[in-house]
C-alpha cells in the first residue's frame, strides 16, 4: 500500500467517524427534544392545578388541593418531577413547603437519597440538586459526602446544593474543598454567600488556614456578606497576613464591614511603603467605610504619583457625601498640584455622571 | 379600575407562577419572555408596574429599566426586579438605575404580591 493510499484511507475513516458522530449528536438532540415535548404534553393539563396549589394562601385549601393533585398517575408525576425539583431551588415560604411535601409524598426525596450512590454521575448530580432544594439539615451529611465525589461536576452541584440548604455545617467542608482544589473557589464562594451569616464562624476560622486561596476567599466572603461582627478578624488579616492578595481582599472587605475603629488599619494600608495594589484598594475602601476622618489622607493621596491610588482616593472622597465632594471642589479650585486638581476634577465629573445615570 | 402588571422572565415556570399569583390577586397581567419583548409590551400597554427578571436573554432587566426611564411615556412606571443576584453591588445597581424594589430568588410568591401592593400603594399616595 502506497503512502497516498494509506492517507486517503485514514481520511476516509476519520470522515466516516465524524459523520457517525454528527448523526449521533443530531439523533440524541432530537430524542431529547421529543422527550421534552412529550413531558410538556403530559404535564400541560395539570399545570394550572400545580400553579394553584403553589399560590394558595389558605392552608386548609392548599392541603385539599395538594391531595387532589397528588392523585395523578405515576407517569404524570415522572413528567412533572423535574419541574418540581427545579422550582424547589427557586421558591421559598409556603410554595417551597408545598413543593417539598409533594417531593416527599411522591417518593422523590427517598429516590434522591438512594441515587447519591448511583454509578452514573448525572444521577448523583440530580440527586444532589433535589436534596439541596429541600433546605433540610438532615441531608447535609449526604451533600458533604458528595463534595468528595469522584466526578467534578457532582462535587460542584453538591457545593451549590449545600449553599442552598442553608445549613452552616456545610461551610467548613466547603472551605476545605478550596484547599484541596476539589471544587472551584468561585463555586464555593457563591455557595458560602448563599449560606449567609451562619457561615461566619467557619469563615473566621479559615482566616488562619495555611492555604492562601482559602484565606483570600474567606475574607472576601466576610466582606460581601456584610459580616460586621467579623470586622476585627478582617482588620487583623489586613495588618498581619503574609499574603499580599489576602491583604488586598481584606482591605476591600473592611471597607464594607468595618466600623469607626477600622479607620486606622485602612489608613495604614495606604501608606507609601505598602504594596501599590493594597494602597489603591485601601484608598477606595476608605470611601466605602464612610468615615470623614479619612478626608485629610484622601486629599493628600490625590497627589500620589501612582495613578490608581490617586484616582481611587478621588472616588473615595466622592463616596463620602457632601464633606467629600466639598473637599474635591476645593482641590479643583485651589489645587496643591496639577495632578491632584486633575484627579479631583475627574472624581467630581464621574460622581455627576453617576448622579445623572440614576 | 384594575391595575395592570407586566411580568417578564425567561424562566417559564417562574413567569407562569407569578402571573397566576398576580391574576389571583386581582391584577391584569401581561407576559413577556425576554427583555426586548418586555420593553415593547411596556411601551404598548403602559402597565402600572413591571416585575422584571434581571438575567434575561437580549436586554437584561436593568437595561429595560434604563430604556423605560429614558422614555417620556414610560419613565414613571414602577419596577420591581426579581433576581437570583443577591450581592450588595447587584442590589445597588438595581436601585441606582431606578428600580422601586428588589426581590431575591428564591422568593415567596406571597411576599412578591405584598411588595407589588406596597409599591403601587406608595405610587398612588
Amino acid at each position: 500500500m502506497t503512502t497516498s493510499t494509506a492517507l486517503l484511507l485514514a481520511l476516509a475513516a476519520i470522515s466516516a467517524f465524524l459523520a457517525v458522530l454528527g448523526i449521533g449528536i443530531v439523533v440524541a438532540r432530537a430524542a431529547r427534544h421529543q422527550s421534552t415535548l412529550r413531558r410538556a404534553t403530559i404535564v400541560s393539563p395539570i399545570r394550572p392545578a400545580l400553579l394553584r396549589v403553589l399560590t394558595e394562601d389558605d392552608p386548609a385549601a392548599r392541603a385539599e388541593q395538594l391531595s387532589a393533585l397528588l392523585e395523578m398517575a405515576d407517569s404524570t408525576w415522572r413528567a412533572l418531577e423535574p419541574t418540581v425539583a427545579e422550582l424547589l431551588g427557586k421558591l421559598r415560604g409556603d410554595a417551597h413547603a408545598t413543593l417539598r411535601e409533594m417531593a416527599e409524598r411522591q417518593g422523590t426525596v427517598e429516590r434522591a437519597r438512594r441515587r447519591v450512590d448511583r454509578l452514573g454521575a448525572v444521577g448523583r448530580a440530580r440527586a444532589a440538586e433535589v436534596l439541596g432544594g429541600l433546605e433540610d439539615p438532615d441531608v447535609t451529611d449526604t451533600l458533604v459526602r458528595l463534595l468528595h465525589d469522584r466526578d467534578p461536576e457532582v462535587r460542584q452541584v453538591a457545593a451549590r446544593a449545600l449553599g442552598r440548604s442553608g445549613d452552616p455545617r456545610g461551610a467548613a467542608p466547603m472551605l476545605s474543598c478550596i484547599q484541596d482544589g476539589s471544587v472551584p473557589a468561585r463555586v464555593v464562594s457563591q455557595a458560602l454567600l448563599r449560606l449567609g451569616a451562619g457561615a461566619q464562624p467557619a469563615l473566621v476560622a479559615s482566616l488562619d488556614m495555611p492555604d492562601e486561596l482559602s484565606r483570600a476567599v474567606a475574607v472576601e466572603i466576610l466582606g460581601l456578606s456584610g459580616a460586621a461582627g467579623a470586622a476585627r478578624n478582617v482588620e487583623r488579616c489586613l495588618r498581619e497576613d503574609p499574603s499580599r492578595e489576602v491583604r488586598i481582599r481584606a482591605a476591600r472587605a473592611l471597607g464594607k464591614v468595618g466600623t469607626r475603629s477600622s479607620l486606622d488599619a485602612l489608613l495604614d494600608a495606604t501608606e507609601a511603603g505598602q504594596p501599590v495594589g493594597l494602597r489603591a484598594v485601601a484608598a477606595r475602601a476608605l470611601g466605602d467605610l464612610g468615615h470623614t476622618g479619612a478626608i485629610p489622607r484622601l486629599l493628600a493621596l490625590l497627589d500620589d504619583p501612582v495613578h490608581r491610588v490617586a484616582s481611587n482616593a478621588g472616588r473615595a472622597l466622592a463616596a463620602l457625601g457632601r464633606a467629600g465632594t466639598d473637599t474635591l471642589q476645593e482641590a479643583v479650585d485651589a489645587p496643591v498640584s496639577e495632578l491632584s486638581g486633575a484627579h479631583a476634577l475627574e472624581a467630581l465629573a464621574r460622581a455627576q455622571l453617576v448622579g445623572l445615570g440614576a | 379600575m384594575r391595575q395592570t402588571i407586566l411580568v417578564a422572565d425567561d424562566d417559564r415556570d417562574i413567569r407562569e407562577l407569578v402571573v397566576f399569583k398576580l391574576e389571583q390577586s386581582g391584577y391584569g397581567v401581561i407576559e413577556a419572555e425576554d427583555g426586548a419583548a418586555a420593553l415593547e409590551a411596556a411601551r404598548l400597554h403602559r402597565p402600572d408596574l413591571c416585575v422584571l427578571d434581571v438575567m434575561m436573554p437580549g436586554l437584561s432587566g436593568v437595561e429595560v429599566i434604563r430604556e423605560l426611564r429614558r422614555d417620556r411615556d414610560c419613565a414613571d412606571v414602577k419596577v420591581i426586579l426579581l433576581t437570583a443576584r443577591a450581592q450588595e453591588a447587584d442590589v445597588e445597581t438595581g436601585f441606582s438605575v431606578g428600580a422601586d424594589d428588589y426581590v431575591v430568588k428564591p422568593f415567596s410568591p406571597r411576599e412578591l404580591v405584598s411588595r407589588v401592593q406596597a409599591v403601587l400603594a406608595r405610587s398612588s399616595a
